[in-house]
């Protein structure tokens, strides 16, 4: 049975507070606030907006204040025009003149601003207290010549005066995670609304295309970067970007060819859990085994057609909870031509997918997802599987309800208990109803 | 009485937790503070390099932190001869192997290595194809390796001015025989063979795909379970990359192909990818030629909902578009 009010608690208290083993990830702290409030929107543990919140909710408006100010004020720059994605790079400079060369590393993070802005539109912002327009021209320079978006821009303390662009210097990986980073930005802030009105330029998004289509790799899905793999995270980046960029009129932009190629190698991914599935090297985070036991899925041991099935994030490797909202989200937001269904998550196995989350990588007792059975729950995968749980939930409400998707009279109840969980929009990875909310602003400057 | 005490000592070992939790983050704040301020106050002496290292040991993801280390590092090399920073360097190279050993995916590490290398008087490309070469067998699927090993093949080339597409793609064939189902060495192959074909011209290109089409069905007869040998199968046969091939080439081509997995299929009459395969180039051949799809596809169809019902709907909504 879905945990519901377990991982509310499971959020709420990560929130509090984190074990030090999270050391590593105080670089992207707005991340893990994005993803926990995000989390309890899609429990319905938010007093926001006009439904109903669960009676369980202790969280007040107190709470909501709390968290959308700790957001303005530690993580947007005094420009107003970007947000850091953690308040460790609030780096204090050096007042002496002596040495104007120092670069000022305390800029803005187009990933960190995408998870500030998710995060203050769910907590029912107005965005009033930022400078859109700058955001959109900061958007500007972050985007390299060949159409990807570094991470920010960083410039020495003496060329900030004079505004020289040669002093000017992307910083961050090459892929596509910041692109769909800076899409979602430039949605969420109408950005695109205020180029049409020509008070600022666009980003090129000629040049997104290009990009996006220069990562379309021979297996049918889209790497990280040209070159790589086909990555289930590359796939989800392009295809949002994409969506976010074109109004959903991705078969224009890639043609159906590709997209038919991008839903089979998605489908394609769908795994069967083995039996024992070690660890691998990847979990860095997680060496020591859980200190709960595991529980193993009886499914586990019955026919393999009956067994759960997670997604694979690359042809060849082993289900991992996060893949089952990077394909499912890149499958609800493909349509098939000629198809009654909204979107393709329908073509994969609903009933396979919510029972390896479930049974195999939900923690009943702490609460949360880990990565893969038998670790333990962290916040990016208990958020991503709580986030590909509510779009399956949403498939099964579209679909006519959860009978048609068991095998055993039994699983009614499994299945049937993850559809209190709030829709959520593939695209943007939140509530539809924050989504609503952030379309409600939008009309608000148009009509400016 | 017994659920309130085992409570209360829960609430305990909760609070203890917690307290331990606050003290490390009070020490790891602390440091986090001195580093900063060492920079605010210009300190660029070797005391501020060890400072960045005892911070980065234990978050090298800190990527600030990076940054100011090469800007020490930079100061200290200023007017110095070739062979203290070459030996500056060598240190550095060691420290971040031993980070590397604990998190090799860190894309800061491999970044501050990158950095060493172009700053590197004479830069050792040969230890680091060796190095690379070595976590690749830790982890054959780990593609930051992957992408370092381009970035050290590419410097390699511009430093010797002599390209290495062919012992790299030796390199693959060592992989790929030691075991068929490696993703990553099949996926660099598609890479490399596009610029194998145009350096060697003297290669005849449809004499070398033929070769590869051997190749891979050797590896399809021996694991047709495998996901990664038919992808890089259906990449041989369909690609304009590797030769270009006339249209009754490519129908030729693909007949032979669908006879070869055909035989493959009477042996082994289950395998989801024969039939995948079959039912995909048969449609394929169809459309080539102009024809109609043969009927035989809508019975791989119907037999692949049932050795594969997880897909169930998606050969469903294969038969209604045919």
């Amino acid at each position: 049975m879905f945990a519901l009010d377990r991982h509310a608690s499971f959020f709420q208290h990560s929130l509090r507070m984190l074990p030090h083993h999270y050391t590593q990830t105080d670089t992207t702290r707005l991340a893990l606030v994005f993803f926990c409030v995000s989390a309890l929107d899609l429990l319905g543990y938010l007093p926001v907006g006009n439904r109903q919140c669960s009676s369980k909710s202790k969280i007040t408006k107190i709470d909501v204040d709390h968290w959308r100010e700790w957001v303005y004020s530690t993580c947007l720059l005094p420009t107003r025009d970007a947000f850091r994605c953690s308040p460790a790079t609030a780096v204090p400079q050096s007042t002496s003149s002596q040495h104007n060369d120092q670069i000022d590393y305390d800029v803005g993070h187009t990933a960190g601003t995408y998870f500030a802005l998710c995060t203050l539109i769910i907590l029912r912002d107005d965005l009033s207290r930022l400078d859109r327009a700058g955001m959109m021209r900061w958007l500007q320079k972050c985007q390299r010549p060949d159409g990807s978006f570094a991470a920010g821009v960083l410039q020495s303390k003496n060329s900030a005066a004079g505004s020289d662009d040669n002093c000017e210097q992307k910083f961050g990986e090459r892929d596509l995670r910041f692109g769909y980073c800076a899409a979602a930005t430039r949605w969420l802030i109408g950005g695109d609304l205020l180029a049409r009105k020509n008070v600022v330029a666009d980003i090129s998004i000629h040049q997104v295309f290009g990009y996006i289509r220069s990562c379309i790799s021979y297996d049918g899905g889209i790497a990280m970067s040209p070159y790589t793999e086909g990555h289930a995270g590359g796939t989800y980046c392009g295809v949002g970007t994409l969506r976010l960029l074109s109004q959903g009129n991705i078969n224009k932009v890639l043609g159906d060819a590709v997209v038919g190629d991008i839903i089979r190698w998605s489908i394609m991914n769908q795994v069967y859990a083995e039996i024992e599935q070690e660890a691998e090297s990847e979990d860095e985070y997680h060496s020591e085994p859980a200190s709960f036991s595991s529980s193993e899925s009886p499914l586990l041991r019955g026919p393999v057609v009956d067994r759960p099935a997670g997604f694979s994030g690359r042809s060849n490797k082993a289900p991992d909870t996060c893949y089952s909202f990077w394909i499912g989200g890149t499958l609800e937001m493909l349509e098939i031509p000629g198809s009654l269904n909204r979107g393709s998550l329908w073509l994969s196995d609903i009933r396979a997918s919510v029972m390896f989350l479930l049974t195999l990588t939900q923690n009943p007792i702490i609460g949360g997802f880990s990565k893969i059975a038998g670790t333990h729950p962290d916040i990016l995968h208990s958020y991503l599987g709580i986030a590909a749980l509510a779009m399956c939930a949403e498939t099964i409400r579209q679909s006519g309800g959860p009978e048609k998707f068991v095998k055993a009279p039994a699983e009614l109840d499994v299945v049937a208990s993850i559809l209190p969980l709030q829709p959520l929009d593939g695209a943007l990875c939140i509530s539809t109803s924050a989504k609503q909310y952030a379309e409600e602003l939008r009309s608000k400057w148009e009509n400016e | 009485m017994h659920s309130v005490k085992r409570e209360r000592t829960s609430a305990k070992a909760r609070e203890e937790r917690r307290r331990r939790e606050a003290g490390k983050i009070v020490e790891y704040k602390a440091l986090v503070d001195k580093v900063l301020t060492s920079r605010k106050n210009q300190n660029y002496t070797p005391d501020a390099l060890s400072l960045t290292t005892t911070l980065l040991k234990q978050n090298p993801e800190y990527y600030t932190i990076w940054n100011y280390r090469r800007e020490i590092l930079t100061s200290i090399f200023l007017a110095q001869p070739a062979e203290t920073i070459q030996s500056h360097i060598d240190n550095e190279l060691q420290f971040l192997f031993a980070r590397l050993m604990e998190f090799p995916k860190c894309y800061w590490i491999w970044n501050h290595r990158k950095w060493c290398l172009e700053t590197s008087p004479s830069p050792p490309w040969k230890y680091e194809l060796g190095l690379v070469t070595k976590m690749l067998e830790r982890d054959a699927r780990n593609f930051h390796g992957w992408h370092y090993r381009r970035y050290v093949v590419q410097g390699t080339e511009q430093a010797t001015g002599k390209s290495l597409v062919r012992p790299e793609f030796d390199y693959t064939t060592t992989k790929i025989k030691a075991n068929f189902s490696n993703f990553s060495a099949w996926h660099n192959r598609t890479k490399l063979i596009p610029r194998l074909l145009k350096e060697e011209p003297d290669i005849d290109a449809r004499n070398f795909l033929d070769n590869e089409v051997n190749l891979i069905t050797q590896a399809i007869y021996t694991d047709p379970d495998d996901q990664s040998v038919w992808l890089y199968h259906r990449w041989l046969i369909t690609s304009d990359d590797i030769v270009k091939l006339s249209s009754d080439e490519r129908k030729d081509l693909l007949n032979k192909e669908i006879k070869s997995i055909q035989e493959l299929l009477d042996v082994e009459p289950d395998s989801k990818w024969c039939l995948q395969s079959l039912a995909f180039y048969k449609c394929l051949l169809a459309s080539l030629a102009g024809k109609a799809v043969e009927s035989s596809v809508v019975g791989y169809l119907d037999k692949l909902q049932d050795i594969d019902p997880m897909r169930k709907k998606r050969y469903e909504d294969w038969k209604v578009q045919l």
